[in-house]
């Protein structure tokens, strides 16, 4: 194998990287990305705004006479909900031509069969509109408590045979807050996101220099190693330079619209993600380089790309498992078997505290795949990509690799 | 201008180099020598070997066996490649950047500062007549413009060693004078100059040396005019007044008429009598208005010398 010179692999990704970073695609899906996560949260957050000033009117036409007090005090101590009800004296074909005609978002019927059963009538002119789900939880608490008042008991002793109960999980470890669970998820993603463009730029930068010819002349100045691992760290370096991007921009929306200390992350963590993405990352370019190396077309290229994508993005296909059960045996082993390393070490982290001797052992399994990934792919590399004119076969390969 | 002595510095010496794919034996124990100052002719058909046995010379392909030296007592061998140009058959540039991002780039791989490459650079371009196009985009130049560009990309870092595979494919016959001139001065710089072509006409004006290959074997190997010297048969080609009968060439052992018309006979000699014979009676028996005695031209040679040792020769192969 050839030999590999710092000097040479620098200059090549200093190249890759000033090449690539002034590309329409490099920089369109680089400001996308945040432009799309600004959207949402300001979407999401002036929906939230505006429900929250949006009221409900509605009527209520107690044939009891007396639930409506009952049902006016839960409504007071509610927050959720900007709710208001307004008892309605006349007959109730007029009152549903108030409703129609927007007087009213809706009314209840209320009467002695309805408290018993527990089924109340909720009209609305449009039933789109209705979200029952809201009122729900009130008349539960509201027939409840008026239930009890007729058994006869006192005000005092309902209240504390109605105190609503909820449950809270609360973590043993303070620091196992949410932020726990997005941080890895995030860094799941946005390894997956990155790693995968920027394979795929790489790939087709490949592609693209065998088929304008001038890998040769780059092969005549520097080793076919030099040139994989130059373009391996440019274009890894491009994805460094877009997770920066998105990672500014993504706090820049958390500080608006987001508790930012949720999703803190210690520098532990952050060495741990971040070797887990380098290394994830240099799996999925030197695969990807193979490849490129192996085609003679970008067309060829993004029929068997396909094929190589899914396999690192395997473990999200089975997340939910992955997450229900982090220390599943079969879950394990996915963690030691090369191209699914990241993704799944990722997941299990956001769901578990991985045992430290796990996080050495899948890292030193990720390590050595990767220095095999690199020097497979720099023979297959060295050969394919003076093959110009046509595609090379499975059994071509497994003859580079054992050559 | 290079000194005298120092003319035979080898710069480049192949040793038995062999080469296979598979059971196809593409470079078959090859061996020959590049001296400071030569052009030197690795000439053959297509598919004989030539690109194999360069790209090996260049550490793109490794060999089955033989030996490859560099610059053997003149300078740092361990520079290697950074001292050899390259101008390969199957060339290219980066086309969505800029001419002079190319030259710099490539010859910053051959360890050349920026700020060095750039002046080269811009000389070469403005030699070429291409000093306006520094900053345009490869993609927008014409072919012949791209065809400059990659010459200037393989001699823009000064090397000692150039190697040229087939550098003269789809040129015009105006750039083909262009890059006859440059490769001459180069020359004349002291520059050892490998030059790879099926096209022997043209490689016969300017080579020293050659070394011809043919199925990954050598054919012929040494100087241009030695070899020529050494090959038994001329041409000899007479005009003369028309009517005149120059029947009795043909009678001359070791004569065979190749053209024969009212005015002009054309006949292939490896008879053994003497020039100066066999002209005294032409003269006496023809009015002569014209004469030509000379060796075959390369292409000629090499077919030759090949069917002679049994082997067949690809028409389209050679030019």
């Amino acid at each position: 194998m050839s030999q590999l010179g710092f000097g040479n692999v620098m200059k090549v990704a200093r190249w890759e990287f000033l090449k690539s970073v002034r590309t329409p695609t490099f920089i369109i899906l680089t400001l996308i990305i945040p432009l799309i996560m600004l959207v949402t949260a300001g979407v999401s957050y002036l929906s939230a705004q505006t429900a929250d000033s949006e009221s409900v009117e509605l009527a209520v036409l107690d044939h009891i006479g007396d639930f409506y007090d009952e049902l006016t005090e839960h409504v007071d101590r509610q927050q959720e909900v900007n709710l208001t009800i307004i008892r309605y004296e006349g007959p109730q074909e007029h009152l549903e031509s108030e409703v129609t005609a927007g007087d009213y978002d809706g009314f209840l019927v209320v009467d002695e069969e309805a408290v018993r059963t527990g089924d109340i009538p909720y009209f609305v002119s449009d039933i789109r509109d209705a979200s029952p789900q809201v009122l729900s939880g009130l008349l539960s608490a509201s027939v409840t408590s008026y239930r009890l008042q007729q058994i006869g008991l006192e005000r005092e002793q309902i209240d504390e045979a109605t105190v609503p109960v909820t449950v809270r999980a609360r973590p043993l470890d303070p620091d196992e807050g949410i932020g726990s669970i997005i941080g890895p998820l995030v860094v799941a993603m946005i390894l997956m996101f990155s790693a995968l463009f920027s394979g795929q730029i790489l790939m087709y930068g490949v592609l693209k220099e065998k088929r304008n010819r001038i890998v040769e002349i780059l092969l005549s100045s520097i080793s076919s190693v030099e040139l994989l691992v130059g373009k391996m760290v440019g274009y890894g370096a491009l994805g460094l330079t877009q997770i920066a991007v998105w990672v500014g921009a993504g706090a820049l929306v958390a500080m608006r619209f987001m508790n930012l200390s949720q999703i803190a992350m210690g520098p532990g963590e952050i060495v741990i993600y971040c070797a887990y993405f380098l290394l994830g990352y240099a799996l999925l370019a030197s695969l990807f380089a193979a490849m490129g190396a192996t085609m003679k077309d970008a067309e060829e290229g993004s029929q068997a790309q396909g094929l190589v994508i899914l396999i690192p993005i395997v473990p999200i296909f089975v997340s939910g498992p992955i997450f229900m059960a982090p220390e599943a045996l079969w879950v394990r082993v996915l963690s030691h078997i090369p191209p699914f390393i990241p993704a799944t070490v990722l997941l299990r982290m956001a769901s578990t505290q991985l045992p430290v001797w796990e996080i050495a052992t899948t890292l030193i399994a990720l390590i050595t795949s990767v220095v095999l990934f690199v020097y497979a792919a720099a023979r297959i590399f060295e050969r394919g990509m003076l093959q110009f004119d046509r595609n090379i076969s499975l059994k071509e390969i497994r003859r580079m690799l054992s050559s | 201008m290079v000194k005298r002595g120092e003319l035979m510095a080898e710069m480049l010496a192949v040793r038995n180099l062999t080469r296979s794919y598979g059971d196809k034996v593409a470079v078959d124990g090859i061996s020959f020598s590049v001296n400071r100052g030569d052009i030197f002719g690795l000439l053959g058909p297509n598919g004989a070997g030539k690109t194999t046995a360069i790209r090996i010379i260049m550490g793109i392909l490794a060999s089955d066996s033989g030996q490859v030296s560099l610059f053997s007592g003149d300078g740092p061998a361990d520079a290697g490649t950074n001292r050899i140009g390259y101008l390969p058959e199957e060339r290219g540039l980066y086309e969505d950047a800029t001419v002079i991002d190319n030259l710099l780039y490539l010859a910053g791989l051959k360890g050349v500062t920026r700020a060095w490459a750039s002046r080269e650079a811009m000389e070469w371009l403005d030699r070429l007549g291409l000093a306006d196009e520094a900053t345009r985009k490869v993609d927008q130049l014409s072919k012949g413009m791209q065809q400059k560009i990659q010459f200037i990309a393989s001699v823009v870092h000064r090397p000692d060693l150039l190697v040229l595979d087939e550098p003269f494919g789809g040129l015009d016959p105006v750039n083909q004078d262009l890059f006859k001139g440059v490769i001459r001065d180069l020359q004349e710089q002291g520059v050892a100059i490998l030059l790879s072509a099926h096209q022997m006409n043209v490689v016969e004006e300017l080579c020293d040396s050659i070394f011809m290959i043919h199925r990954g074997k050598r054919v012929l190997y040494g100087k241009l005019d030695d070899i020529k010297r050494g090959y038994h048969e001329s041409i000899l080609r007479v005009r003369f007044a028309p009517g005149e009968d120059a029947g009795f060439l043909e009678r001359y052992t070791g004569a065979v008429v190749m053209e024969s018309r009212e005015d002009q006979v054309t006949i292939r000699y490896s008879g053994s009598r003497e020039v100066e014979e066999l002209l005294r009676d032409i003269s006496e028996n023809l009015t002569l208005e014209e004469i030509s005695f000379q060796k075959p031209p390369l292409h000629e040679i090499f077919v030759r010398t090949v069917r002679e040792r049994g082997d067949q020769v690809e028409p389209a192969g050679i030019r």
